[in-house]
Order: structure tokens, then sequence, then C-alpha cells
């Protein structure tokens, strides 16, 4: 009994496999998630491994493996690192799930529901607090009684916006004008005018108040960047004067002009009034941004190539995602005026889409030949940022300009993603079903922002679609996740098939292929001295012989296991014949080595009741003085001058 | 040849990548320096000086310069501060900002009362005016070097000094960027901890083992109570919520919770046994706490907030006692904490760092380092729950692998006699079905591996294995029990269909050149009250009448 709780504390502290005797008999029942072991006088011990887990801080679970042996043959207990040791070995077999002195899962819910009702209370407290709103909501839509020019050529009077207009080519002044109402609705009022990719003069009464123009832009077409909110102070005198806003678009003739309707007001409630419906899609960019370049910054921690590819285009398309959310939405301009620079940031992301979705159907389902005509076809959509990028500079193309035509191509080629993974899906890659359901979700609600855009629609709040685009990467994601931990566990799996073909099962000590390996290498390249022990256990063949092979594993097993106590921890053992050891011990001197020897002699004595005897012998390698294989050949002497020895005493004694 | 034809395809990405990349940033170059009048016209001045401050309509001190500490005798003390508006004001249509934490605010310009913020529709018996919040008070044009007084009553508890920051006079918008611009980062800083936390929350449910499911429940839970708190305590929350209150609800809320988390996180995470233990225990002192103090708050005898400095006070000694005793632990040898040390001393600084600003009365306008600390430490901690994941995946693979090992035959890959064993028990006591018992020998086995060596018969014995695995129908089970005895277990199987499988395996097995296999059946029925082992007896004994057969046949031919 003291010997095995020897032999457990010292494992315990390592963790990892220990091996005892299991003296009487024990039968298992599990009930549930619970396991109980009890005494019992005939019934075998179903099993030798026998898994310790602990479940929480107070509670372990005990898990059977492998069986067949039976009464005084050695079980194997595996042990996780720093289980609760002492408890434990006091109470031996005895084990059942242990519920101590932990904290009941009444007292913790009563408690949680307690803090739930008291913070419930507060909060419906304090939401009745009256707080004025910071948007005093002063302003009013001011859409009525305008009359329209085009190329100072009357179009429309007394009429009411929003209004949609044919424009015959790029640059034709649009001008609006109306009479400001008398009295003004607030004091220091502001007029609120969201424009896309157009210049805005305003005057009243004649006089300029704000224009805004691409001054200092040097494209030769000037770009004046997606839509925008302008908000126009007009000054106390301007009431019941004249209003005039003159507006001439950068885009291309053939897409309708929307001139939508002004608000008149504070200028922090036509502020609200312009964002107020795009908050949630700064959370959602944000969310898409912030996933993505968690994903990236994750990618390099994935040890197989394809996972980590996969998961690199995945962050890459998020991240794009992301940006186009954050850049197409309104509540930007709080942080930043300039409209052009968001939308160049989605005109790349809306090019370079195509070949991340493309890199990533890649790496993620292996699609085969697939894959590369849609790697060929997105190299297509990157040339065409290239070319209108170019054409742009030349002044005959805005990136603008094309976005609804580049749109249009995304969502073909959408489709055909779509209709190709079907085709594979119905042939047997089962894999694809996820990309399939995610792409449909990106599909239906891509194909609808480009139709709305088409037809001029501006979303006021995208939340659905940005909603279904979460759902649809979580799909994807969770497709990616998988792939990872399933090569993951492959990966696993080999390096332990590979620790086990260096392991000798019995003992736990490395086998005869490690310690070949082990002697090159030593023989190659070390340096410090090592001290190395030969053993060899007497009179085992006879044991086997007479007592069984089981009675010999045993004996085996439990030499190896005092050995283990014996010896340092720098220590390394093997097994390399039937009964025959080796232990290399580094950054040893010969003093230290002479204490070992008379440590494991002194332990394994004929006399000591252990069943057994052990004859050790010892040398000290040095690179500079020999090499490794005279050092072992001289252990091994040294050990059959030993074995001689102990014989000999035996035999005189007897 | 084929590097000549790889080459281009390479260079060719690189080329592309340059020219998208020097494209854009061209694009960006000059789409940047488009002019376009900010949405905050920077007309905003401090109104810091001249101020007379009178508490409780006592004159205390005169031309004072804000912001500045304040002590007040009690609990209600009414302060007062008064100055003259500028002649002219910097705009017309100004408005006077003022932020202000947990108190009344009142202000009269010549005079009339302009603006009242009080407890108005909140039933508390101590009226709450929640955290730090900014006033907007419009000031009329005609109000130009009229007098000014800010009339301020304060709910937080009376040691707690008030701190009066100067106000800012401009437009609104200019005032509210003043406010907000500042704190940008922190709306996104706790946005990101709240999805880290909810993240992981979700995360839990693809991990397997129980400990690695709380340590990131708790780490989720942990993170989010951090966004939670990093959320609420920002300026820039105004913009979506004007109530100061409710925030400040859950400001407190997830500093009471903050010990539970990091605790449940230190405990599931590094198993540290005893002091994760007690750390635990402890850690539930906190949310009794907030229990306690909400009930005295609903008698109206304290406000949450009176207790905060407390709260804050208890929770840095918790902290760095953690810190000292997972010091402890790592000097012990506990490699794994290094981890939490690191994080833990991050997280520590950063609360020390707020709770001394508190104390000294200094509001932080910006508290982006604290944030970072904060998600530094928050990665770092992730990192060991991750690795814990990991690992414990690998043992999970482990203990599968030994299992498999230890039940499989290693040569031919089926059941081997410990799996046979095993299953003989287990089929005995279900009872359940009738089962088909085929026993399989090979003729002469010992021979031929005498003659042709052991890698003939090994080859052998491979050879069947996988015939047998072929021709058996799904759901049974086979084993080799022996060292040329197969057995073959036919769960739920009828006397006719294991006849028809016997007269197939006779076939397959009886009349070739090489192996000839000695066949046995007997269908195990639990209602004849017979035992598994007398059943598979039976079984070898007809095994060996067609043993005996067979040599007859092979004496005769």
């Amino acid at each position: 009994m003291m010997r095995r709780k020897r032999i457990l504390d010292s494992k315990m502290r390592a963790g990892g496999l220990a091996f005892f005797q299991v003296k009487g008999h024990y039968v298992l029942d599990r009930r549930g998630d619970d396991f109980h072991y009890r005494k019992s006088p005939t019934a075998p011990l179903p099993s030798s491994v026998i898994v310790l887990r602990r479940i929480s801080l107070t509670s372990y679970s005990v898990r059977i493996l492998c069986g067949g042996y039976h009464d005084g043959i050695i079980g194997c207990l595996l042990l996780r690192r720093h289980t609760g040791r002492r408890e434990w070995i006091r109470r031996g077999f005895d084990m059942k799930r242990i519920h101590g002195r932990k904290l009941g899962v009444v007292s913790v819910g009563a408690l949680a529901l307690l803090v739930f009702l008291i913070f419930s209370i507060s909060v419906t407290y304090d939401s009745k607090l009256n707080v004025e709103p910071l948007d005093d909501r002063s302003y009013q839509l001011f859409e009525r009684g305008w009359t329209v020019y085009m190329d100072d050529v009357l179009v429309a009077s007394d009429a009411t916006l929003p209004l949609q207009l044919t424009v015959p080519s790029r640059g034709v002044p649009i001008r609006i004008v109306n009479t400001l109402p008398d009295p003004l609705p607030v004091s220091n009022s502001c007029i609120a005018i969201s424009l896309a990719m157009s210049t805005l003069d305003v005057s009243i009464d004649g006089r300029p108040v704000y224009s805004f123009n691409a001054d200092d832009s040097p494209w030769k077409l000037p770009f004046l960047g997606g839509a925008m909110p302008h908000f126009v102070r007009v000054p106390e005198w301007g009431a019941g004067k004249e209003i005039s806003l003159e507006m001439s678009s950068t885009a291309t003739p053939r897409m309708a002009r929307v001139v939508s309707a002004p608000a008149l007001g504070t200028k922090i409630s036509t502020m609200f009034w312009q964002l107020d419906s795009e908050w949630l899609s700064l959370f959602f960019g944000y969310t898409f941004f912030f996933i993505g370049v968690a994903c990236l910054a994750a990618s390099p921690w994935i040890k197989k190539i394809a996972d980590r590819k996969s998961l690199l285009w995945f962050g890459v398309c998020e991240l794009f995602l992301g940006i186009w959310v954050l850049m197409e939405g309104k509540s930007k301009f709080l942080f930043f005026r300039n409209p052009a620079v968001p939308i160049d940031l989605c005109v790349l992301v809306l090019y370079l889409a195509p070949m991340c979705l493309a890199e990533f159907f890649t790496s993620a389902y292996q699609p085969g030949r697939a894959a590369v005509v849609f790697r060929r076809i997105s190299a297509l959509f990157v040339c065409g940022y290239c070319v209108v990028g170019a054409l742009q500079f030349s002044g005959r193309l805005l990136f603008s300009d094309t976005m609804p035509v580049v749109g249009f191509l995304l969502g073909l080629y959408l489709l055909a993603m779509f209709v190709v993974s079907s085709v594979l899906l119905a042939k047997g890659n089962k894999g694809l079903l996820s990309f399939i359901l995610a792409l449909a979700i990106l599909f239906l609600s891509a194909f609808l922002e480009v139709a709305l855009f088409v037809s001029g629609v501006v979303l006021d709040s995208v939340t659905w679609l940005h909603v279904s685009l979460s759902l649809c990467w979580l799909i994807l994601f969770v497709q990616v996740f998988r792939n990872i931990t399933s090569s993951n566990r492959d990966l696993i799996r080999e390096r332990m098939l590979l620790e086990m073909a260096y392991t000798d099962a019995l003992t736990g000590f490395g086998n005869r292929a490690a310690y070949d390996q082990k002697q090159l290498e030593l023989d190659r390249s070390h340096r410090g001295a090592i001290g190395i022990l030969a053993m060899d256990m007497n009179d085992l063949k006879s044991a086997n012989d007479t007592q069984g092979h089981l009675f010999g594993d045993k004996l085996l097993h439990e030499f190896a296991m005092n050995l283990k106590s014996l010896l340092p921890e720098s220590a390394l053992a093997y097994r390399i014949g039937g009964d025959e050891f080796i232990v290399f011990v580094e950054g040893c001197d010969a003093s230290e080595l002479a204490k070992l020897v008379d440590r494991i002699v002194s332990n394994f004595a004929p006399g000591a009741g252990s069943g057994y005897s052990v004859a050790v012998g010892s040398s000290l390698f040095v690179p500079s003085e020999g090499d490794i294989v005279s050092s072992i050949r001289a252990a091994d002497r040294d050990m059959y001058a030993c074995k001689a020895k102990m014989k000999g005493d035996a035999s005189s004694i007897r | 040849m084929a590097i000549g034809r790889r080459c281009p395809g390479w260079m060719l990405f690189l080329v592309g990548a340059i020219c998208v990349l020097s494209l854009f940033l061209v694009s960006v170059l000059f789409d940047s320096r488009l002019q376009v009048e900010p949405i905050d016209d920077g007309t905003c001045v401090l109104f810091d000086t001249g101020w007379s401050l009178f508490v409780d309509g006592e004159l205390k001190a005169e031309e004072m310069v804000l912001p500045m500490s304040v002590r007040v005798p009690r609990r209600s003390s009414v302060v007062r501060i008064d100055n003259m508006l500028p002649d002219p004001l910097p705009t017309s249509n100004a408005c006077l900002s003022i932020g202000l934490g947990m108190s009344l605010l009142e202000v009269f310009v010549d005079g009339v009362s302009v603006y009242r913020f009080d407890a108005e529709g909140s039933p508390w018996r101590l009226p709450f005016y929640g955290g730090r919040m900014p006033h907007f008070v419009r000031i009329a044009d005609d109000a130009a070097g009229k007098p000014i007084s800010l009339v301020m009553e304060s709910s937080a508890a009376s040691f707690v000094s008030r701190n009066l920051s100067a106000p800012v006079l401009g437009t609104k918008v200019s005032a509210l960027f003043m406010h907000a611009n500042q704190e940008w980062l922190s709306l996104f800083f706790g946005f990101t901890f709240s999805i880290v936390g909810i993240a992981c929350l979700f995360g839990v449910v693809f991990v397997k083992r129980v400990e690695d499911r709380r340590s990131l429940k708790s780490f989720g839970a942990l993170e989010l109570v951090l966004g939670i708190w990093v959320l609420t305590q920002g300026r820039s929350k105004f913009l979506f919520v004007r109530n100061p209150a409710v925030p400040m609800d859950f400001s407190c809320l997830a500093l009471f919770l903050l010990p539970v988390c990091l605790a449940g996180f230190y405990s599931h995470t590094y198993r540290t046994e005893k002091s994760g233990d007690l750390f635990l225990r402890i850690s539930f002192v906190f949310p009794v706490a907030y229990c306690v103090i909400g009930i005295l708050q609903l008698c109206g005898v304290l406000l949450y907030c009176d207790t905060l400095m407390f709260a804050g006070a208890a929770l840095g000694l918790y902290v760095f006692s953690m810190l000292l005793v997972s010091i402890l632990h790592l000097a012990r040898g506990a490699r794994s904490l290094l981890s939490f040390v690191v994080a833990l001393s991050l997280l520590f600084a950063s609360v020390l760092a707020d709770e001394i600003l508190l104390v000294e009365g200094v509001v932080l306008d910006n508290a982006t380092l604290l944030h970072l600390a904060m998600t530094i430490g928050g990665i770092v901690m992730f990192g060991q729950s991750l690795r814990n994941i990991t690992s414990g995946n690998r043992g999970e693979i482990r203990d599968r692998m030994l299992f498999e090992l230890a039940y499989t035959d290693a040569l031919t890959g089926l059941g081997n006699r410990a799996l046979y064993d095993k299953k003989i028990i287990e089929l005995e006591q279900e009872r359940k079905c009738a089962t088909g018992i085929i026993v399989a020998d090979i003729n002469d086995f010992k021979v031929a591996n005498d003659a042709f060596g052991h890698d003939h018969g090994d080859h052998v014995l491979q050879e069947i294995a996988q015939e047998l695995r072929e021709m058996v129908p799904p759901g049974v089970f086979l084993f080799r029990t022996g060292g040329d005895e197969f057995v073959i277990m036919l769960p739920g199987i009828d006397a006719r269909r294991l006849a028809s499988l016997e007269s197939e395996l006779y076939s397959r097995f009886h009349d070739t050149e090489r192996i000839v296999v000695a066949i046995g059946s007997y269908l195990y029925a639990p209602a004849n009250d017979e035992s598994m082992i007398d059943a598979i007896c039976l079984a070898d004994d007809a095994m060996y009448r067609d043993k005996a057969w067979l040599k007859g046949r092979s004496r005769q031919g």
C-alpha cells in the first residue's frame, strides 16, 4: 500500500500514465453520469484501464477503458495533470463521484434569480427618468412647392420631392427653387439635403451661402463621392426669401437622378434624421470587420495549410463585407466627412470580392476543377478594377459608373457558383451543402441590394439584409471550424501513433527503436557527460516459465514503476530487450552516478522482498574521451560483473 | 519547362496585386483631398473662468476656475455657481453644455429658470440621477452679458467630493462632438468586448469537455461584463440612449459580477484546487452584496453609486490577492499560471488606475490605455483557454485510441479476446434478442505456419479476416479469439438467415485449394434459458464435427 501511494504521488505530480496493482475484485456500476465502484467477492475486475477525470473543483468521474485482466494483475490508471491527489488516494478504490463541499446548484440559482430581480427593478425604475432628448425633433420635411429647372429649362413647377429625373448627359445642371417659410421653423435653422455624386450650390435671395464641388480633386472627371448629407445654415434674414439649389452630378447620365426632399430644422435634429436608421449598420459593419480581423489574426496558428488558407480567406471575405457595410452606411459621417474615400474602399471590395470567395471556395471545399474556372473568372474582376482605374485616370469613366454593372456581374458570378456547387452536391460532395445554403442567402441579399440600387431606391435601413449576411457567414464559419477540428484530430492522431511506435507499452519507457535513435543522436551531437546505466532483471525467465507470462509482465511493470520513481527527472529510460534496460542520465558526474547505482541496487537487492533482483552496471560517457557504443559496452560489462557477483552471493548463502 | 510555366502565374499574381494596390492608393490620395465642410463647426469655447461658488447659499469662493472639486457637508447640500455670460455670445443660438454626475441641475439666466433636470419620473425613495451625463442648455441670443447661475443638488453620498467640470459654450452640434469625440474608441472597445463575450458564450456549445466548457463560459461572461462596463461608462452612449441612470445600473451589475466571472475563469482554467475554490466562494460575496444594496436602495437608505467606491476598492483587493496567490503558485511551479499573472497584472493595473482616478475625483476623458490593457489581458487569457481546449481534445483522442488498441487485434483489426469476453457478458445481461454464433477455425494452420513461416500465416489470417468482414451484414461483431479461431456474433438474426450465411461461408471456405476453414454455428435464444457460454460451446461442437468431416474428406481425397 505504501509503495503504491508513493508511485501514485510521484506520477501524479508529473501527470500522464501511471500503473498500479489491483488487489481484490471490484465492480463498476454506471448510473447516468455517475460511476460507482463496489467491492465484490466474486465478480472479476472488468477492466484494466481506468480514466480518472476531474469534472469540476471537487468531483471526479471514473471511466473504464479496457478489460480482460483478472485478479491481482496490473491495472493502468490514467490521470490528468493536477488531479486532486490526496483525497483520491485516501479513498483508494472506493471511488464515487464525490459531491464535496461544493456550492449547491440551488443556492447559486437562488442568488442569480435575486440578482436578476433586483437588476430588473432598478432598470424599471430608472427607465422612467425624464431626460430631455438630444435630438429636439424640430425638423420638418421641406418637400412641396419646388420649381425644377434642367439646363435652365423649366421641367416642373410646384413639384413635390422626391422626384426622379432622367438627365440627357453627364454634368447637366439641375436647379430647384422654392421660397423659405416665414418665419423659419426654428431660429438658427439648417437645411439638410442628401445628395449622391453631385456638386451643390445653395443661394438664398441670389446670395451664395454654400458650395460643394470637386475643387481639390485633380481627377479629370470630378468625383464627388457617394451619398452624403449636406448641412447648410439658413441665416435669419433668409425667412420668406427664395432659395435655389443647383446640382450637377458626376454619375453617368444613364442613371436616373433622384432629387430627395430636404429637411429644415436645427442642425442636430437634421443630423439625427439622417443617421438614426443607420446605427445598426455601424454595428453590423464593425462586427463583420472585427470578426474578419480576428480570423486573419488567428489563421497563422492553424497547422494544416488547407485549413489555414480557408480561415484566411474567410477572414478576408468577412473583412471586405465589414468594409462594405461600414462604408455604405451614413453613420460613417460622424467620424469622417469625406464621402469619396469610402466609395474608393467600396469599389475595391466589390471588385475583389469574387476572388476572395473563389479562394475560400477552393480551400474550404476542395471542389476540384470547378474551382479553377471560378478563380480564373475572378481574376477578370481584378483586371476590370485595373482597367476601370486606368480609364478614370484618363477621364473617361468613373468607378462609380461601373458599380451597377459590376454588381450585376457579381450577382451572375454568385449564381454560377451556386449552380455549380448544386451540381457537385448532387454528384456526391456532401460538404457543399453548407456553402449552397450560405450562398443562397448571400445571393438573395446581394441580388436584392443590386436590384434596389439599379431601380434607384436607397435603403434607409438594411438591417434584415445584414441579419441574413450574418447568418450566412455563421454557416460558413461552422464549416471552416469543422474542417479545422477534424484535421486537427487527424494530426494529433498521427503524432500519437508516432509516439506510441517509440514507446514500450508495458513499462511506458522508450522501446528498442527509440533507443537506437537516441544512441545515434548522442553519438553525433552530444557535448556534455552522460551517465549510462545498464540493468537486467535476474530470473525473469524462470518466473515467466513457472508462473506464467502475465506474472512476468506484472514484475516488469512493478520494476519499471519503481525504477522511474528512483531516477531523476531528466533521465531517459529504454527497455531494449525482454528484461534489459538502459538509462541515460544527462548532466551527471561520476559521484552522482555511483550514488544512483547504489540506490537502485539496494532497492532491488535479492532480499528486499520484491520477488526479483536487478543487476546494475554503469559507466560515464564523456564525449572527448571515447564513443558512446564503447561506453554502453562498458556499462554492460559492469552489469554482467554485478550479475555474476549476485549469483555468487546467492550460491554462497545457500 | 514546368517551372517556366508556373513562374508567370506567380508573377502575374504579384503584378496584379501591385496594380490594384497602386490604383487604390492613387484614388484614395486624390479623393482624400476633396474639401468637405465638417459637421462640427468648431465654435465651442470653454467657459471656465470667473465663477463664484455658493454652498447652501453661503459664498465659498470667487473668481475661481473650473474644473474643481467641492466638499459638501450633506448629501442634499445645494451647490450654486454664478457667472456672467459673455457679450457677445460666441455664436448665435448658442448652447451651454455641462457634464454632471449624479446631480440635479437647474439653470437660471437673468434670474429666470431656463432648464431643469431632476429625478422626475423615477419613484426611488432617494432620487437617483444616474452617472455622469452632458446637459445641453439653449442660451437665447438676447441673454448675452446677463448673469447665469447653475444650481446643483447631488444624489451621491456627501463624502464623495463633487467634481464641477467647466461648461462649454457653442453650438449644440459642436458641444456634442466635444463631449463625444474622445469617447469613440471606448464605444468600439466596449462593443468589441461584448461581441467577443457573446461569441465565446455561443462557442461553448461546440466544446466537449465539461471543464473547458466552463472555462470558456467564464471567459465569455468576463468579456461581456467588461464590455458592458466600458460601453456604459463611456459618454458616446448618449448618442443612443439619453437616460443616464439605466447604463449606471448596468455598470453596477457588471462591477458586482466581475469577481464571479474572474474566479470562475481562474478555477476552471488553471485548476488550482483549493485557492480556486476559495476565490470562487469569496466572489459570491459580491452578488450577495449587490442584492443587499439593492434592497437598501429600495428602502431608500443607500444608493448603488454610494457604494461604487467601496465595491471598486474591494474588487481591487480581490484582484490583488488573486494576483498574489497566483504568483505564489507560479513560483511553486504551476507554469500555466504565467498567462493569468500577466493578464491579471494588466487588468489590475488598469483597475487600480481607474480607482485612483475615481478617488482623486478625476474623470478620465479618454480611457484608451485602460481598454488596451484589458484587451491584451483578454487575449492572453483566451490563449490559455484555447490551449486547454486543444490539449484536452488531444487527451480525449488518446483515451479513445487506447480503448481501440486495448480491444483490437493488431494483426487483423477485428475484436480481440478481451472484447469478446466483454461482449459475451453484455449480451448475456441484455438477454434481448436471439443471437447467431458462428465459430470458424482454420484447418492445419499450425502445419502451414511451420512449413511456410509466420509471415505466410499472418497473411492468411489477414486475408480471412478481410473476407469475413466483406461477407457479414452490418451490425455484426467479429472477433479473433485465439491463434486461428474466429467468432462471429450476429445479434437479432433468425434461423433461416443464419443458415444461409453459414452455407455461404461453407461454399467460400470449404472448397478452396489453399485455406480450408471449419465452421460451426448455433442460434442462441435467451428465451430457452441457456447461457451464452453453453451456446458457444454448442457452436464449437458443431465446428469440431465439421472439422472431423473435412479431415475425413481430405483423407478420402
